[in-house]
């Protein structure tokens, strides 16, 4: 009998009114495996929507498991812990039915080893938070609130610090992953070559550099005492503005305009005359090469009481690392800071505050954000250069 | 209907019993769960599209 055959005769039977099984045994028999169906079906969600599921893969059981171990969502002083599920399923019926039917995903990367050692693990973890933070911004952090709730929130008991924090986030209503990346889990943590602002701006860089025209470091650039990078100079830090004067190979020689405190050995070289903004730091012996770095004459900054002196010098640069036009590094600077500041609180314009006043304050925030070295120092440039001292406005 | 079976009681009862369960036990279920999974891919395409589901609170 074909295939076909065999479908035809199950339909002939299906539209044939029964005339051995008595209309009793159908209805009550359709009924009872409804029932069972109904009840398997719930099941079977309830099975992969435990703990004991998620773990029973390696990729789970041995990473973020362990990692929330070390947390207060594992163990607290009020006994009640979350459970990967309460978190990462969603509780509604379709958001629910939608998230378990993306786990088809986490199939495929268990059959194909997409994550199957620590290492591979740890290169896809900012990838991976990065899909849990954007599904947690966008309900407002509804997984967190099935527990947590601001209005039941008893300011009292909490510390000063706490509070300070936590009440004007209430009152702007602020979801709950703003601030508390990280909570259950590690940060992906990040080397500054695999920084996504540099990624960002490595799109934007000059292709070639040209002599006569000014360029701006978008990364932190390596800098030389000749054209063969065998004497180091130092580093170029991030919005530092060189003139390229001739290009040789893969390598340009610029001179640079900065200021340095006549301190010390002078190795750090600041953006203006008493301002904090540093552009360079130097090696100790280009930084006493008379015939490499020019002094101008002294000047006393009457705030701090430091001789300041000008200087020009001249180095060579590999060609990557520069853009043309600052406002390319101050588009990328200012997309950063306000997304990374205004969680929190309503983020101060830049030249709310003076060039060396920013760099304590910044410093005393960052530590709640998420930013990578390169990033925090890319932000401070901008505000640094953004500042009240750079504004008509104050 | 073919006739050759169509007296037979003994087979008709054997074909009515077989088709019963066959519908009951696995064509439905499994259409029931294909519309469940359909829809909750459905969904997902959409949330792919249009990003992740928004709350208010």
């Amino acid at each position: 009998m074909s295939i076909k055959s065999l479908i035809l005769s199950f339909w002939d039977t299906l539209r044939t009114p029964p005339a051995t099984i008595s209309l009793g045994v159908i209805s009550i028999g359709g009924f009872i495996t409804g029932i069972i169906f109904w009840g398997g079906f719930n099941t079977a969600l309830e099975v992969t929507n435990t703990e004991k599921f998620c773990i029973s893969c390696h990729e789970m059981a041995d990473n973020v498991y362990l990692e929330l171990q070390e947390t207060v969502h594992w163990s607290n002083r009020t006994g009640v812990r979350a459970t990967c599920p309460d978190c990462h399923v969603p509780h509604e019926w379709d958001n629910k039915i939608a998230r378990k039917m993306q786990a088809s995903k986490e199939v495929w990367g268990k059959v194909f080893g997409t994550i199957n050692t620590r290492e591979k693990f740890l290169e896809k973890r900012e990838e991976l938070a990065r899909h849990e933070w954007a599904r947690l911004e966008a309900n407002n952090s509804l997984e967190c609130r099935n527990c947590h709730d601001y209005d039941s929130m008893d300011w009292d008991a909490m510390s000063d610090e706490a509070v300070f924090y936590m009440q004007p986030a209430a009152e702007r209503n602020v979801g709950c992953i703003e601030c508390h990346k990280g909570i259950a889990h590690h940060l992906p943590e990040r080397e500054p070559g695999t920084s996504h602002i540099i990624a960002q701006l490595d799109g934007r860089a000059a292709s070639s550099l040209k002599g006569g025209e000014d360029y701006f470091a978008y990364k932190p650039v390596k800098i030389y005492e000749n054209s063969d990078m065998s004497t180091p100079a130092g580093t170029l830090n991030l919005a530092a503005k060189i003139e390229v004067t001739q290009a040789s190979g893969d390598m340009v020689e610029f001179t640079m305009t900065a200021w340095r405190k006549n301190k010390g050995y002078g190795r750090v070289l600041y953006d203006d005359f008493g301002m904090n903004t540093r552009v360079a730091v130097l090696e100790r012996e280009t930084a006493q090469d008379e015939e490499i770095v020019t002094a101008g004459t002294p000047q006393m900054d009457d705030n701090t009481g430091l001789d300041w002196s000008e200087v020009k010098l001249s180095l060579w640069a590999p060609k990557s690392g520069f853009v043309a036009d600052p406002s390319q590094l101050w588009e990328v600077a200012e997309a950063s800071y306000a997304e990374s500041c205004s969680g929190c609180h309503a983020q101060p314009d830049p030249d709310h505050f003076s060039t060396n006043a920013w760099p304590a304050l910044f410093s005393g925030m960052v530590g709640f954000t998420n930013m990578d070295p390169i990033e925090q120092e890319l932000v401070l440039t901008y505000l640094q250069n953004h500042s009240s001292d750079h504004s008509d406005a104050h | 209907m073919p006739s050759t079976t169509s007296g037979n009681s003994v087979g008709s009862r054997r074909r009515e019993w077989t088709t019963f369960l066959v519908l009951t036990l696995i064509v439905l279920p499994a259409l029931a769960v294909a519309f469940v999974g359909g829809y909750g891919f459905v969904l997902w395409m959409s949330q792919v599209i249009n990003g992740p589901p928004t709350v208010d609170f």
